[in-house]
């Protein structure tokens, strides 16, 4: 299961918190390939 | 997150989270810079509008639900349109009710007064200034001194924009 996917379970279970952690990790993630690519 | 323009669906998502956290100043933030990224996508105003209905900011997200049920009609904006509105009719209600003194009710300006509010449910800014207590004094105030209460300008303004709708019923 890819992160995205897990967030999205976390917001479906109502695990808001979770969910809120694992979207910024992937907000992180994206932009450090983002910057790298750029 | 908001460098990269893929990432417009986990800002919509993380928006959507924080205003079931009732976090509505950090879902304002990601939807904003969603809107900045994918300003057709409607969903990113419906996050938008989501966010400033949770902070009580009416006028804002009936403008923001407008928009998107304009890009994407959708029956929960159309829900939420309506539930402004409503929202609107209760304020005007109370308005009219409770905040007028019996006095002013009962007599001819009480009865102008009413038919003003009647212009203003479509104007929600009016509308937002209305239900403001520091206002509501200052329009108060005017049964004792309406000279002196139009001189305010913040008044004047508003007055001048009740009286318009009067005109054009």
């Amino acid at each position: 299961m890819d992160k995205k996917e897990q967030a999205n379970n976390y917001f479906k279970e109502e695990k808001y918190e979770e969910a809120i952690k694992t979207y910024s990790e992937i907000g992180r993630r994206s932009r450090k390939l983002f910057n790298f690519i750029k | 997150m908001d460098e990269d323009p893929e990432n417009y669906l986990i800002l919509s998502n993380r928006s959507a989270t924080y205003i079931k956290l009732e976090k509505y100043e950090e879902a304002l933030i990601d939807a904003a810079k969603c809107t900045k990224l994918k300003p057709d996508w409607g969903k990113a105003w419906g996050r938008l509008a989501g966010a400033l209905h949770g902070q009580g900011k009416y006028d804002d997200a009936l403008v923001a639900y407008n928009k998107a049920n304009e890009l994407e009609p959708n029956e929960v904006y159309v829900k939420m349109i309506a539930e402004i509105k409503q929202k609107f009719n209760e304020m005007k209600s109370k308005l009219v009710n409770e905040s007028l003194p019996a006095e002013m009710k009962d007599s001819q300006m009480g009865d102008l007064f009413a038919s003003m509010f009647d212009t203003v449910v479509d104007n929600p800014k009016i509308m937002e200034k209305l239900t403001n207590p520091d206002f509501q004094s200052k329009v108060l105030s005017m049964q004792s001194n309406p000279i002196e209460a139009l001189k305010d300008q913040e008044v004047m303004n508003i007055m001048m924009e009740m009286m318009k709708g009067l005109k054009t019923k």
